[in-house]
């Protein structure tokens, strides 16, 4: 609408004519033809805005949004681009940068630590989508059945959702600590199985449980918050007609319910999966990628180099494979997700 | 099909009735309206008959089986929602199919049933598409095939053209009325437009606050209104309702020099009242008479629709002015502001008790009024 | 008709109070569990060291607050000779401290860290709000040239892995003099949140109807006055509901703040996992500083509860 604006005709001129008129406003319902009719035409209000035009209120209002997001996040990631090029350590400022082509890609696509990495980044993400989409599901549909007190009880199951990973980790290590953790204490209580003779974080087999149960208790209120609003889209008069068409309870979930629901439940996997193959704060603080570096995802793996190795070169050579990974699968994720929408 | 019966069905919202102790019966194969402003309890009436809301009292009857406390499912009606009610995940066939599919219906069968109302409703061409792609005639019209393909003995309809525009209302009602003669199927419909219920229906159910104020035919409840309230409700603009005192063969109104004649066959029904009374005629009672007329006035506003006009006369003055509603010719010119005066037909005069609003003497009003067949009193 | 509001209350398809029953006792049983490792926290926080450690994990126990002097001060030990000759303690964790062979050296870390949390999630959440708003406005009811590019472009920068471009915001910062500053957290974090925020805001702003401002602007008003006067009292549900996922977001933020801080602009989050290697592992005192920084978000998040489900709810419908 600004771009009418800036053309300073007299509005009122082009619809002398009043038939003229009349056609325009017909004719922009079809949106080709209206784009044309509008170049041409000023807004009529334009002529009664007294100071700044339209576009330059546009332009102010979303060049400082723009500029932010340039500097902050596009010229650091095509610094970053340009650094996965190069051999240049951010510990050593003053040694001379050397242009290497793609000996970094190489290096990362043939480093059997980054595949192990990638493997126990998989196995998170799946784990704790699978078990986060039935539980945050299964609990929006309870919730739905709009018993006294549900608002009050959602709130409850909110509250971990809320929290600092970081801090999330920090004292579920110690829920986990063997002897004295009360993890440890409840599994032992409801199971006879020593307490101390497992260790949640210190084992190679449980560590990677360890960190899918944790995300899992503080990201499921997330799916089942958007699950619900899933459940409250399908309108009421959509189950009385299956009643009346007399579709069973079962027939109804499965050809009502899940369906209407499911590009939600789509959506809320597209979340938990991009924030997931992120994931750092919550494992760093509850293993530390151990042991060893069995739960050492790619974003601990990269900081690991970054920051700590200081091969920069190398670490911006990943960060850039992990942030195409991320942009190309949830690119995918999303068509397939319109698809379904568009029904 | 089948018959319907209300046995003093009623329905409670915590204090509130939503809908009166009521009886109707419909028979096999009837066109029943139900009619009322928004709130009246049609709604509820309605959902009720289908099971999807439970009575608080009374008990239904379908095709003389108690079906009371039957769901839905196991009353073997189609119910038609005011905004569709379509599956939007599943395309037109298989909205249309899926009532069969419930029943676990053979897949043949159900090629052949959907193919069936699929040519009745002319929709052949809309078949893959999503109802969210379709206009609101075309929704409607699939919504009508979901009911019409199990074959249901009743059909319900609740507002089912509410959400259509002005000329496709008049398109769909003629052919929901067309299935409606060609199936010959029990349905009840809900409705809060009275001209739809008067051209639809065999009989009307006016119903105001939960409660049902006349049962009969559109030409019952148009000449023969039961109480105020359908006098007012039923006709655009309404009966005119003017309050008086009956002195001798006439009824003194709105003032000096204004009577209603009272027809002879009314007179020993009027005698028992006190001497006041409501009178009400309907617009087209009333005749341009020159300079005799029993009553008269200013013209304060004229409406042109087209094939009449419709004037808007001041008459009396002080307590008992109101406006008159009066039909005239279409070509007759008017002046606003100038004085006119009119006669009123005899035979068709109504009295209402003004205390208790109901009519007096209902049922002797002339036969030829109320063998008046509808389509003439439509419109 | 009106009345189909109340109506399905009693209709066929509203839940039996059967299922209604088993569904309220699965999810109280759910939410009470999801609960207990926070009420675990709560009950640590005030048990003394020896006891926060004790096998099997003690459910009663006397309560004390020596966490919480542990936490807000340091500390070094003193032979009991020295400590009986100190003048009578001068407050409660004074004595509570003495008890372990030790005096006050000094207050800890924590407050600063607080107060440096409190600054940037509040100064972030402001200027992401702030910038949010206009761009919505301006993308709500501006034809703006490649105005779903841009919007994508907004919204893909969620997408990016934060440590995707920590290395060279770290080597930026190095270079401005940003690093471990307040200013520069406070940048990062907007730049971060305003994505959000946009998409949030345009979605809430869409909703008001263009009358209102075309209605100010024939009555006179410039297009910004009526902005200001008609169109931001009216998105002031929508601005809340945004602010307070841009304030959680600020307020937890971990990866950032270890990479780019270290002592004046450092957070609560990373400090508190930092209070681990200190002196052996303080459960109690870890326990008290957790709950000290979750606390003011549950709070905030029942007190605005509504707004926060509308925003969660409104942002997955229209993305």
């Amino acid at each position: 609408m600004f771009v009418r604006a800036g053309v300073r005709t007299p509005t009122h001129n082009n619809c002398d004519n009043r038939a003229a008129c009349g056609v325009m406003t017909e004719v922009r319902t079809d949106p080709t033809i209206a784009e044309r009719v509008a170049a041409s035409t000023p807004e009529p209000l334009a002529r009664r805005v007294r100071g700044l035009s339209d576009r330059a209120i546009a332009w102010a209002f979303i060049g400082p949004t723009v500029g932010l997001l340039l500097a902050i996040n596009i010229f650091p990631l095509l610094w970053t681009v340009y650094l996965s090029f190069t051999n240049y350590r951010a510990n050593r400022p003053n040694e001379e940068i050397l242009w290497i082509g793609t000996r970094n890609y190489e290096r990362v696509l043939t480093d059997p630590d980054i595949w192990a990495a990638m493997q126990a980044t998989a196995h998170f993400v799946v784990w704790t989508i699978v078990l986060q989409t039935v539980l945050g599901f299964g609990l929006a549909w309870l919730i739905d059945r709009k018993f006294r007190g549900s608002a009050f009880w959602t709130t409850i199951i909110l509250i971990p959702m809320m929290l600092s990973s970081a801090v999330v980790g920090n004292f579920w290590k110690f829920l986990y600590q063997p002897q004295i953790g009360l993890f440890n204490y409840v599994v032992s209580f409801f199971t006879g199985i020593d307490p101390s003779s497992f260790d949640m974080i210190g084992s190679v087999t449980l560590a990677p449980w360890a960190i899918v149960i944790v995300d899992t208790w503080m990201w499921t209120p997330y799916v089942m918050l958007i699950c619900l609003a899933g459940l409250r889209s399908i309108p009421d008069y959509i189950y009385e007609a299956a009643e009346v068409d007399r579709a069973s309870p079962w027939r109804q979930f499965w050809s009502i319910t899940l369906p209407m629901a499911l590009p939600f439940i789509m959506l809320a996997v597209l979340f938990r999966g991009i924030e997931n193959f992120k994931m750092f704060d919550l494992v760093v603080q509850l293993t530390g990628g151990g042991p060893g570096s069995i739960t050492e995802l790619t974003s601990i793996n990269l900081k690991r180099e970054a920051f700590e190795k200081w091969r920069t070169g190398y670490s911006s050579a990943l960060a850039v494979i992990l942030f195409v990974a991320v942009f190309g699968l949830a690119n995918i994720y999303v068509k397939a997700l319109n698809r379904v929408k568009q029904r | 099909m089948a018959t319907i019966e209300l046995k003093q069905v009623a329905k409670k919202f915590g204090n509130n009735w939503a809908v009166k102790p009521m009886d109707l019966t419909i028979a096999d194969g009837e066109f029943v309206c139900l009619l009322g402003p928004s709130g009246c309890g049609k709604t509820t009436t309605l959902r009720m008959i289908s099971g999807l809301e439970a009575v608080t009292e009374g008990a239904i009857l379908l095709d003389r089986r108690d079906v009371t406390w039957r769901h839905p499912s196991d009353r073997d009606i189609a119910f038609v929602f005011q905004f569709y009610a379509l599956y939007p995940h599943m395309s037109v066939r298989e909205n249309i199919a899926f009532p069969l599919q419930a029943e676990g219906e053979k897949k043949e069968n159900i090629d052949k049933r959907v193919a069936e109302v699929v040519d009745l409703l002319r929709i052949g061409h809309l078949l893959k598409a999503r109802p969210s792609k379709l206009s609101g005639g075309d929704q409607q019209r699939v919504a009508l095939a979901r009911a019409l393909v199990r074959r249901p003995a009743a059909f319900l309809m609740d507002e089912p053209l509410g959400a259509l525009d002005a000329e496709l209302r008049e398109t769909m009602r003629a052919e929901i009325k067309q299935l409606h003669l060609a199936q010959h199927a029990t349905t009840v419909y809900v409705t809060h437009d009275q001209v739809e219920a008067m051209a639809m229906s065999d009989r009307i159910v006016v119903m105001s606050a939960a409660e049902v104020q006349q049962i009969g035919s559109p030409a019952q409840v148009y000449y023969d209104p039961a109480n105020l309230f359908v006098a007012r409700f039923i006709g655009s603009p309404g009966m005119n309702l003017l309050k008086g005192r009956i002195d001798g063969e006439r009824v003194q109104v709105s003032g000096a020099g204004n009577t209603v004649p009272i027809p002879a066959s009314y007179r020993s029904a009027l005698a028992t009242t006190g001497g006041d009374v409501v009178a009400g005629f309907r617009p087209e009672a009333a005749a341009i008479s020159g300079n005799g007329g029993s009553m008269g006035g200013e013209i304060y506003a004229v409406d042109m629709h087209g094939s009449y006009k419709l004037l808007h006369v001041s008459v009396g003055e002080g307590e008992g002015a109101s406006i008159v509603h009066i039909r005239s010719d279409r070509m007759a010119p008017y002046t606003i502001g100038s004085p006119v005066r009119f006669d009123i037909d005899p035979d068709m005069v109504r009295f209402f008790d003004p205390k208790s609003e109901r009519a007096l003497g209902r049922g002797i009003a002339s036969p030829a009024a109320r063998n008046d067949s509808k389509r003439e009193v439509g419109q | 008709m009106s009345a189909t509001g109340l109506a399905t209350a009693h209709s066929v398809v509203a839940p039996s109070s059967r299922s209604r029953k088993i569904a309220a006792t699965l999810v109280i049983l759910y939410a009470v569990i999801s609960m207990v490792p926070l009420a675990w926290i709560f009950m640590t926080s005030f048990k003394t060291p020896p006891d926060s450690i004790s096998y099997p994990p003690k459910i009663v126990f006397q309560p004390s607050l020596e966490g919480y002097c542990n936490l807000f001060t340091t500390r070094s030990r003193q032979t009991p000779e020295y400590i009986a000759s100190l003048p009578p303690p001068a407050g409660v964790c004074d004595e509570v401290v003495r008890q372990r062979n030790m005096v006050i050296a000094g207050p800890s870390n924590y407050v600063p860290r607080f107060l440096n949390s409190l600054i940037i999630a509040f100064g972030s959440t402001f200027c992401a709000v702030a910038l949010g708003t206009l761009a919505a406005y301006a993308f709500s009811r501006f034809k703006v040239p490649l105005a779903d590019d841009l919007m994508f472009f907004i919204l893909s920068t969620r997408f990016m892995p934060p440590i995707a471009v920590a290395i060279p915001i770290y080597l930026m910062y190095r270079e401005l003099g940003l690093s471990d500053t307040k200013l520069g957290m406070i940048v990062l974090y907007t730049a971060v949140n305003v994505s959000l925020a946009v998409w949030l805001l345009k979605g809430f702003i869409d909703e008001i109807p263009r009358e209102y401002e075309e209605a100010a602007m024939i009555d006179g008003y410039t297009r910004l006055q009526a902005f200001w006067k008609v169109v931001l009292p009216q998105a002031t549900t929508g601005i809340a509901a945004t602010a307070i996922f841009c304030l959680i977001f600020a307020w937890n933020e971990y990866a950032f703040a270890l990479m780019l801080t270290s002592d004046t602009a450092r957070t609560a989050p990373p400090s508190i996992a930092t209070m681990l290697g200190r002196g052996g592992i303080e459960w109690s005192a870890i326990a008290a500083g957790s709950l000290g920084f979750l606390i003011p978000v549950v709070i905030v998040a029942f007190a605005l509860r509504n707004y926060l489900l509308r925003g969660v709810t409104f942002g997955a419908i229209r993305q």
